[in-house]
């Protein structure tokens, strides 16, 4: 083995370290948080006492669907530590529901409803937004997560 | 405007583009007919191979006689030319919609017109620049760098060539507007508001592309694995033809399926029964292509760059095997990590972990060819910093930086927060921008007196070229990343007043990286102008094996001309 | 510098090409735009009804005042209610003719009865077709909702009766 040879293994080991480790450390946390990923609708992972709210994406707006039957649209209202699930569908083409302080993404397809629990920790106000183009008005496809105490 | 005044309009305007065609074949059968002639009193029937033979060898350069030719050199010019134009075009299209962005709602265009722009953006420049600019290097560079036994498919290269061409423009006139993505259902919303009125038009044109660009490739593929010389083994063959060879393997590979998933979306505008029910099973066929065609930009890209760097350090490859090698693991594991891009779609636990993972190991090949190249760099003893020698420095710096932006989206938890974000737009921006642009920039530069017969480019211009280029991309890029991480969604003709910062300084990287392809375009007009002065071989094109010692007087004429520093 | 020279040959292409492709984007624009093809899903603040007789004779013939102009707030949602009235085919046909100012107003109004047909131009939007008023359901009522989303003055009409069935629509706002 000559010394060419020996520092690009070197250097093909330290990558493979420093990405394994990085693969590892998204593994537990992926197994740590599987319902905070957007998966299909399955009533029954849905986790204990959590709240359910129906989201649908149309162009161009999202409607949120409270338990007690009240909906609202481009404004989401709850409450700080309380857990929720979003169950996901939409009326027309494919969207995609971010809300980035809290690093919750989920798709609105129509025909395969997703679902996603999350909770929010601190009292404010918060963007979301619809990020899969979905047509002429798709930047106004948007509004605010206001948390409440 | 009524009926009557626009039938009449177009009808004339018409009329006139049909009278201009029929003069262009007119002067080109008339040419070719002087061709024949010529050609059967020197003994050949068939007057593509006279062609092929008088100029085999010489420098081929760039005249309107490549529209009528069909060896394999006119056809490269074709493709290069022609991506060439497309760049230009698209470029001023993404130009234009950064400046719309100026202000938080819509301002110069309505949002209908942003969304044509940014599809037409985006499928211009993948298939007719990236793409297109690979096969034509490809077709240009490997005759002479594997010294052809035969060059006998110049017809099918040529229909390849026009049926690409024709689906581009196609494409353009389509005003399609359903992103390049062509998600069902909305690319079968045949509305403004959606994917544009005349989307089935954009759907077709969508698939001519794909046949071009296959059989172009299936034809790369034969040129490099049978007609080469029986002297160059595979373990001697220019890095280059490496890279093409994955190149078309994967396009070959990964096409096919999305073709099909096409011709379906195609039925389906007239008869939806395929995907409007489940529009996920077509975003999972389009990703299977749709990641491979990301590295298809990449792959030929840097075959390119090992071989500028060789010449210009005049030091054989740090290691060849495990640049051959890297490229083709690069293939391999590029072709499994397409679910990334649908993680928060409801793929399921298991394909999310199998995603993520595989997309971290994707990095693995990248880094030992980004290794490869600095390692030749380093034990280099000395280092000609001539323009292409600049634009592929920039380029290992900008793969760099865009690749470990794609390693952080690899992560679940960041791809739920940066995922559809502009975060994405300039992770795949610095790449494009620094590596697919930049390096065929810098093989233009090095075929210039090729291309022009004996003409230098003027060096100050083109080196203002590559500064405006490196510090716009490097600007806009960064701008996206850093308003993406905090939400900045893509694809949106307005956005929220708090992500103007990051908005305004990518407008301003934009215009100057516009304002750098313009002084590319004066220099070319300005330079082909002049006299020619030297010698119009290249450094590229005649020697065929990365992996030997360069002699000093191997290098080219630009090179001489920029060592000098006296330019044109 | 002549046309042999394929570089300055390519640098006029390039440029020629850019401009067109910008100009065909841009003109078509101006066509797209105007089209009055409601979006799906059309947020709308207000509901308002409307009933229209159609007659060969003029909108609302034999009901009140004939060819009648019609007020809306912008984004409203109008439910059209449309009676066959003769046994003739009917449509049911708008299209957008500007912002709203007082001396366009007078002059369409001023002109309208004596040449319709210059109001009623290209592009337009037939909200009810002749598949519905087809002449063989006299004295039915066909229902259709239109969102009017931008303010300015419209002109409605029949594109087979175009000289006798037409009238103006204001959308304030």
């Amino acid at each position: 083995m000559n010394s060419k040879t020996r520092t690009e293994l070197l250097y093909v080991v330290v990558v493979l370290v420093v990405l394994m480790a990085a693969a590892g450390l998204n593994i537990v946390y992926v197994l740590g948080h599987e319902s905070n990923i957007a998966t299909a609708k399955d009533p029954s992972t849905v986790p204990a006492g959590s709240t359910v709210i129906n989201v649908t994406g149309y162009q161009w707006a999202w409607q949120f669907t409270y338990p007690n039957g009240t909906s609202s649209t481009d404004v989401l209202w709850v409450h700080v530590n309380t857990e929720y699930t979003f169950q996901v569908i939409s009326k027309d083409v494919i969207h995609d529901l971010l809300i980035p302080a809290l690093g919750l993404q989920v798709y609105a397809v129509p025909g395969h409803p997703n679902q996603v629990s999350f909770s929010v920790n601190k009292v404010g106000s918060y963007i979301f937004e619809c990020v899969e183009y979905c047509g002429e008005d798709h930047y106004l496809m948007r509004g605010t997560m206001e948390v409440l105490s | 405007m009524s009926t009557e005044s626009l039938l009449i309009i177009s009808g004339v305007v018409l009329s006139a583009v049909a009278i201009l065609v029929f003069l262009i074949y007119y002067l080109v059968a008339t040419k070719g007919s002087v061709v024949a002639e010529v050609a059967e009193k020197s003994g050949y029937q068939d007057k593509d191979v006279f062609i092929r033979d008088q100029t085999w060898g010489k420098p081929r350069y760039l005249s309107w006689s490549v529209l009528s030719a069909n060896d394999a050199k006119s056809i490269g010019l074709r493709y290069i030319f022609t991506s060439l134009l497309f760049l230009f075009l698209a470029g001023a299209i993404g130009v234009f919609m950064r400046i719309s962005l100026v202000d938080p709602n819509p301002t110069i265009i309505t949002p209908i017109v942003y969304n044509v722009l940014l599809t037409q953006h985006a499928v211009l420049m993948i298939y007719m620049f990236a793409l297109g600019s690979a096969i034509g290097l490809a077709y240009y560079l490997l005759p002479t760098e594997l010294r052809l036994k035969r060059d006998d498919l110049g017809r099918y290269s040529s229909f390849a060539y026009w049926v690409w061409l024709l689906g581009g423009v196609l494409f353009f006139i389509s005003q399609s507007s359903m992103r390049w993505y062509m998600y069902p259902p909305l690319s079968l919303q045949m509305q403004t508001y959606g994917a544009g009125l005349y989307n089935s038009v954009g759907i077709f044109a969508v698939e001519l592309i794909f046949i071009g660009v296959l059989m172009a490739s299936i034809i790369v593929l034969r040129i490099i694995l049978i007609d080469r010389s029986d002297d160059i083994p595979l373990s001697k063959m220019p890095i280059f033809a490496w890279a093409m060879v994955f190149t078309a393997i994967m396009l070959i590979s990964s096409a096919l399926p999305l073709m099909v998933g096409v011709a379906m979306l195609f039925y389906d505008v007239f008869n939806p029964i395929f995907f409007l029910k489940d529009p996920l099973t077509f975003a999972v066929i389009f990703w299977f292509w749709g990641h491979p065609v990301v590295y298809l930009a990449v792959l030929p890209a840097f075959g390119l760059m090992y071989d500028v760097i060789t010449r210009f350090t005049k030091r054989p490859m740090y290691s060849y095997s495990s640049g051959v090698f890297s490229l083709g693991l690069l293939m391999i594991l590029s072709e499994l990590v397409w679910g990334h891009h649908l993680l928060n779609s409801g793929l399921g636990i298991d394909w999310v972990l199998f995603f993520t993972t595989s997309s971290f190991f994707v990095a693995i090949p990248s880094a030992i060819t980004i290794f490869n190249m600095i390692a030749t760099l380093w034990t280099a003893k000395k280092i000609r910093i001539t323009t292409p020698m600049l634009f592929v420095l920039n380029a290992i710096l900008d793969f760099t930086l865009g690749g470990v932006a794609g390693v952080m989206l690899a992560n679940q938890s960041v791809n739920e927060i940066a995922h559809g974000t502009y975060f994405v737009t300039g992770h795949f921006h610095f790449i494009f921008v620094g590596v697919t642009l930049g390096v065929f920039m810098a093989i233009f530069y090095l075929l210039y007196p090729t291309f022009s017969h004996g003409r230098t480019y003027d060096t100050r211009l083109a080196r203002w070229h590559f500064y405006f280029t490196a510090v716009g991309s490097f600007l806009m890029s960064v701008s996206w990343e850093v308003g993406g991480f905090i939400g900045m969604p893509r694809a949106v003709a307005g956005y929220f007043p708090q992500f103007q910062p990051y908005q305004d300084s990518a407008i301003l990287g934009g215009v100057i990286i516009g304002i750098g392809q313009l002084i590319f375009l004066y220099n070319i007009a300005k330079s082909w102008s002049t006299v020619p002065t030297v010698d119009p071989s290249n450094i590229l094109e005649y020697r065929t094996e990365t992996n030997d010692p360069i002699e000093s007087s191997d290098l080219g004429p630009i090179a001489a001309k920029e060592e000098g520093g006296s330019g044109v | 510098m002549t046309f042999k020279n394929a570089g300055i040959g390519f640098t006029v292409i390039v440029i020629v090409v850019v401009a067109l492709s910008f100009g065909y984007i841009g003109v078509s624009h101006i066509a797209a735009s105007s089209s009055l093809t409601p979006p799906p899903h059309a947020k709308t603040n207000h509901t308002a009804y409307t009933h229209l007789w159609a007659d060969a004779n003029g909108w609302d013939y034999n009901h009140g005042k004939i060819n009648p102009t019609l007020y809306y707030n912008v984004t409203t949602l109008v439910h059209w209610n449309v009676t066959e009235e003769d046994n003739a085919p009917h449509t049911l046909t708008i299209a957008y003719d500007g912002a709203y100012s007082v001396a366009l107003f007078d002059k369409i109004n001023s002109t309208i009865a004596t040449s319709p047909l210059t109001w009623e131009k290209s592009p337009s939007y037939t909200i009810i077709g002749t598949n519905l008023l087809t002449g063989l359901n006299t004295g039915q009522t066909v229902h259709a909702t239109y969102p009017f989303l931008k303010g300015g003055i419209y002109t409605y009409w029949c594109t087979v009766h175009p000289t006798t069935m037409f009238g103006i629509i204001v959308v304030a706002g």
